[in-house]
């Protein structure tokens, strides 16, 4: 499946892994995925809904309702150790202004649940 | 029936990506992916690199483009490996088509891959491909708040190259904005404002590669 778009390449893996699991312990529906995403991913929500809807049709998720936990970009900085959450891009610590920052959360893409019968 | 996963989304591109990465660091070989908007001016940066570098060190170009084999054509003159990837209208190269593109290379005989990605700010910064880094190439046309619009790439990348800066006086772009912006995002690398067309530039981008060849401990 060559897919275009940011949105459908993501759906890509996530069929895959959906059309996998199910195999494997013989679910026939798939109800509910459940996903964590980190910010950081320029992923736009109804896209995702329109990308995933569209994608499922047919398959054994046709329907399944998408579940998505958004996570915010959290940093700790290397020089004051303070943990700040990263607002409109701006990766400078507030609290003492250095570049040195870990990205603690916000780059996270994967599914946390399936639930089917 | 409830089953959790935790399964990152992308796994099977890392698996391959993470493949890709320890095969070519058993052989000492260094691997960039240069990824930016279409247009910007990363072919052009190949062919300066490659002519700089010609006989200097073994280089492979992987050249990914939707359709043609154009860019790949324009890189024949500089003496190294090229090989093209079509990707028929996907947006990104991915680390199964490099382990391919890797078949079709004598990897004994290399010791710098550049990837010139598929023209796209978006995609390729979430696809690793197996690389040591990435460039995210700008270019001043494009405007100069560009990299607040694509955090994620001038984030994961190891440098910021700005080309076409001879074509400042033509426009509004401000140097001094950008340079800001880029502040803001990732404060802590270098950028490199060249033009490709007056070679303005060029030698920091060429002295960066060698000090990253450097530092690899890239065998001769």
């Amino acid at each position: 499946m060559n897919l275009t778009m940011h949105e459908l390449a993501v759906i890509e893996g996530i069929i895959e892994t959906m059309t996998e699991v199910a195999a494997a312990n013989r679910l026939s529906r798939i109800s509910r995925l459940d996903l964590v995403i980190g910010k950081m991913h320029q992923l736009v929500p109804d896209m995702l809904e329109f990308s995933f809807e569209t994608c499922t049709q047919g398959t054994v998720a046709e329907k399944c309702k998408l579940v998505i936990d958004w996570r915010p970009v959290i940093v700790t900085c290397r020089d004051c150790s303070n943990r700040s959450e990263i607002i409109d891009s701006i990766f400078i610590c507030p609290h003492c202004g250095s570049f040195r920052l870990n990205t603690e959360s916000g780059k996270e893409l994967y599914i946390k649940s399936i639930t089917g019968e | 029936m409830d089953i959790v996963l935790m399964k990152n989304v992308l796994d099977r591109n890392q698996n391959k990506a993470d493949e890709n990465r320890l095969r070519l660091s058993e052989r000492g070989i260094l691997m960039i992916n240069i990824i930016s908007s279409p247009g910007a001016g990363k072919t052009s940066l190949l062919e300066k690199t490659l002519a700089h570098f010609s006989g200097i060190l073994k280089i492979a170009v992987i050249e990914g483009d939707i359709a043609t084999d154009r860019d790949a054509r324009r890189l024949q003159p500089y003496n190294s490996q090229i090989i093209q990837i079509n990707t028929e209208g996907g947006c990104h190269l991915d680390s199964h088509s490099i382990a391919k593109a890797f078949e079709h290379l004598d990897l004994d005989k290399l010791q710098l891959i550049i990837v010139e990605n598929v023209g796209n700010l978006v995609c390729p910064a979430e696809f690793d491909l197996g690389e040591n880094h990435k460039i995210a190439v700008i270019s001043v046309p494009e405007g100069d708040d560009k990299p607040v619009k694509y955090p994620l790439l001038f984030r994961e990348s190891s440098a910021i190259i700005l080309n076409k800066t001879d074509l400042i006086p033509y426009t509004n772009f401000s140097l001094e904005q950008f340079r800001n912006y880029v502040r803001e995002l990732n404060g802590s690398i270098p950028v490199m404002e060249i033009s490709c067309t007056t070679g303005s530039g060029l030698s920091v981008w060429f002295d960066w590669i060698r000090a990253q060849i450097k530092e690899k401990g890239v065998p001769a």
